[in-house]
């Protein structure tokens, strides 16, 4: 296994004192110290580690290379962390046909043992996301458990290395080269959860979708503050104790405070079944051609739910509407979410059929409809 | 028979297997302490619930395994079998609190094997269970149908199937079959949740934090999953031997009460016969929702003689639902429809003398005839487009919604019943 190294002969990085070409006076070079690897979404990783370098009195070379390493060698940096006043960093160069490698031209006012930050950013280590929930038989609370798998798919290995991942606190691990490894970032035990039923025409047709509903903060057993984006295995306990996976979803990103809905699939007991049943154009009013230039409508929609369950269902039912609209009659209250969306909220009783009506008149139109269906 | 293709094994050294019963041998991991390798035995219980949309089945086993006290690596391989990797698990059953899982890994020498990093406050016996998802175990629900040759009963027996392509065999398994659609996420899907982290520019190398973008608006259309899900236990224990498939006997329902419906198909202009009946406890029937499985009905007379009627699929029928069977055509029973009647009416001129409007009235006659030797119950559906009333009418009729209507009527044997009706479409 090849390595990113400081001054072995082996010729990975290299430290050479003097002017001249010649790599001379090559000093022992301690272990690295204090690797941090940041990884972004797209899996650029960005490592940042620390070595002790020897300069000597006057001009210094420093050969930096990587064999087998996807670095970015634009991103290659060696600073100076300490003394920063008594050294310069004169030049930096790729010699020829050595893409991956950077000589340093480094004067140093005194002989010093120099502690440096090497930084690159680098493709080949990569994370995942993952989380499993397990309901509890009434679904009041879920047990959420958060895992990360990190990859280390270049030719280093990364000993005790802190991890950071674009949220969350960092962490510490070490991966071999090669080597994909699984951790739990935490658990949260009981999060307290809302069931929800929504019979939204556009986005959920012809069924009730089921949510359950959680705020990512302290009062559900969040401590973790921004949630990392990730696929949730679903499980649920069941009657013989055991338990049965019931589905996936994506975790989105969840800002601190924020709500997050966990999709449990349509609500295969609760069918819901939206019909016009009258559609009328009135006060139409014709241009001197003879064509219709403004008109009204006269709708009126039925939805009906059938609950099959064997308990009740509190269901949210969101009709979408557009243009100028006037509800002229409605069957149950209704709660106008936005201008052209309103919901009904109401509880259909197990193993029963519940209507809901209302009559919208569209106002002014010049074409299409009141209702988008 | 080859029982033993997926394994746990505790211990691998430098990719030779541990001897079973070896309970303790040094790992040498570099950079890590060494810690102790087990062994385990054969799994002793497995349990499968097989799904029906997707090749998917959730499989937990169970292994009695002595574990040592501090840090123990457990390994667990699948060669020639499809699991999925991101789904295997290890959890302690008989001893959490003191069982912890510190991380798995996934070794570069390795394939189609994990290695779980276990640490035991106290050692000893223990019993874990491993999980994971397998792709080629795949179920189906079909049904016999038996009725009399009056049609007033019916004998409905049901039965699994159970195939196992999944390289691997299964004995003395539980299996749960999942009835209905999963939600499964996809990997674009998992992509587009990562579009509101910040990420980190090559240009600058500069390091940008997670940005409060708000939340992404998902699309579900293509999601179908179940979640009230409605879950079979096969009963006893059964064998799945790989490569095999075999079918268990699930239900067997007599004395359904059965109706015979008609419907007119205006499209293929024919009436087409169905059997319905109702998920519910009045049927005999009612426990619980039908998975959905090809139907193959039989009539069976006073003699014992057995006639095939027909086949379809039985849709999924939740408790309560009426079910009904299309059986094909009916020719015995007749429907001709024609428009008897169309005036234009009430026309309008614009200023170039063009015509801007105008109403219709149009008249239908649907006549019905039943050749049967038995009275049928015919549904007549019918389509009004626009913005239309209803003039006449010579049978009540049930409004469906805005542009369909449907008349219900019954024809005694030998005759004709006719139905007829008049409106006004309004004109735009």
């Amino acid at each position: 296994m090849r390595k990113l190294l400081v001054g072995t002969l082996a010729a990975a990085f290299v430290l050479a004192a003097g002017w001249a070409a010649a790599r001379i006076g090559l000093v022992t070079i301690p272990a690295r110290q204090d690797i941090r690897i940041k990884i972004d979404r797209n899996n650029n990783a960005l490592v940042q580690e620390r070595r002790g370098i020897t300069l000597k009195q006057g001009m210094n070379r420093i050969e930096f290379s990587w064999p087998n390493m996807k670095i970015d060698f634009n991103t290659a940096q060696l600073l100076p962390l300490e003394q920063q006043e008594t050294i310069s960093i004169l030049s930096v160069a790729v010699p020829p046909n050595a893409s991956n490698t950077l000589i340093l031209e480094v004067e140093s006012q005194k002989p010093n043992l120099v502690p440096f930050r090497i930084t690159y950013l680098t493709s080949g280590i990569s994370w995942k996301a993952s989380y499993i929930s397990i309901a509890d038989m009434d679904e009041k609370t879920i047990h959420l458990e958060a895992s990360v798998a990190i990859s280390n798919d270049t030719v280093e290995d990364y000993h005790n290395a802190a991890f950071a991942l674009p949220v969350g606190k960092p962490f510490r691990q070490f991966i071999q080269s090669g080597e994909t490894k699984k951790i739990v970032l935490f658990t949260a035990p009981a999060i307290p959860v809302t069931k929800t039923y929504l019979s939204d025409p556009l986005e959920y047709p012809d069924a009730a979708a089921m949510h359950y509903v959680f705020k990512n903060d302290a009062a559900s057993g969040l401590k973790e503050g921004m949630l990392l984006p990730g696929r949730v295995r679903q499980f649920k306990k069941d009657a013989t104790g055991s338990v049965a996976f019931v589905g996936e979803d994506v975790l989105r990103f969840v800002p601190v405070g924020d709500e997050i809905r966990l999709y449990q699939g349509p609500a295969r007991d609760i069918e819901v079944e939206r019909r016009i049943m009258k559609r009328e154009q009135k006060a139409v009013k014709r241009n001197k051609k003879g064509q219709i230039v403004s008109y009204d409508t006269d709708e009126t929609y039925r939805i009906a739910i059938h609950n099959r369950k064997l308990s009740d269902a509190p269901l949210i039912v969101r009709a979408h509407l557009s243009n100028y609209w006037e509800m002229k009659e409605h069957s149950d209250p209704y709660e106008r979410k936005d201008a052209g969306t309103i919901e009904f909220e109401t509880t259909v009783p197990s193993r029963s059929e519940k209507e809901i009506s209302f009559r919208v008149e569209g106002k002014n139109l010049q074409n299409g409809y009141v209702l988008n269906e | 028979m080859n029982r033993a293709r997926m394994r746990l094994w505790a211990g691998v050294c430098l990719g030779a297997l541990l001897i079973v019963g070896a309970a303790a041998l040094l790992w040498n991991r570099p950079g890590e302490a060494q810690v102790q390798l087990v062994t385990a035995p054969g799994r002793d219980a497995v349990e499968l619930t097989i799904y029906e949309s997707e090749d998917l089945t959730y499989a937990k086993e169970r292994r009695n395994i002595t574990l040592r006290k501090g840090t123990n690596l457990i390994q667990f391989s699948w060669a020639g079998t499809q699991i999925d990797p991101t789904s295997v698990q290890l959890t302690s059953i008989s001893d959490p609190e003191k069982t912890r899982v510190k991380e798995a890994i996934f070794p570069k020498h390795l394939n189609n094997a994990i290695q779980w990093s276990v640490e035991s406050t106290d050692g000893g016996a223990n019993v874990v269970e491993v999980s994971y998802f397998i792709r080629g175990l795949r179920w189906h629900a079909d049904y016999m149908m038996f009725v009399n040759s009056e049609e007033t009963l019916l004998r409905l027996s049901g039965r699994f199937t159970l195939i196992n392509r999944s390289g691997e065999d299964f004995e003395d398994v539980s299996a749960r079959l999942v009835v209905g659609d999963i939600h499964l996420v996809s990997e674009k899907q998992l992509q587009e949740s990562l579009r509101h982290l910040g990420s980190i520019s090559s240009k600058s190398a500069a390091i940008s934090g997670g940005r409060v973008v708000g939340r992404g608006r998902s699309s579900r259309q293509q999601a179908e999953a179940l979640s009230e899900y409605y879950m079979f236990a096969v009963p006893g224990k059964n064998t799945l031997e790989k490569g095999w498939t075999k079918k268990i006997e699930a239900m067997d329902v007599q004395d359904i009460p059965l109706e015979v419906v008609y419907r007119y198909s205006p499209n293929e202009r024919l009436v087409r016969r169905m059997y319905a009946f109702v998920n519910n406890a009045e049927s005999r029937l009612g426990k619980e929702p039908l998975p959905a499985g090809a139907a193959r009905v039989f009539m069976v007379d006073s003699k014992g003689q057995v006639e095939f009627v027909g086949s379809n699929r039985l849709e999924f029928s939740p408790v309560s639902k009426e079910i009904k069977l299309d059986l094909g055509h009916e020719l015995a029973v007749t429907v001709e429809r024609k428009r008897m009647d169309f005036k234009k009416m009430n026309l309008a001129y614009n200023d170039d003398g063009d015509v801007s409007h105008f109403d219709t009235e149009e008249e239908i006659r649907i006549e019905a005839r039943n050749f049967r030797p038995e009275s049928v119950k015919l549904e007549l559906p019918e389509r009004i487009g626009g913005q239309w009333e209803m003039l006449e009418s010579s049978q009540e009729y049930e409004r469906e919604d805005a542009s369909s209507i449907l008349y219900t009527i019954e024809i005694k044997p030998g005759e004709t019943q006719v139905v007829n009706y008049r409106f006004r479409r309004i004109g735009r």
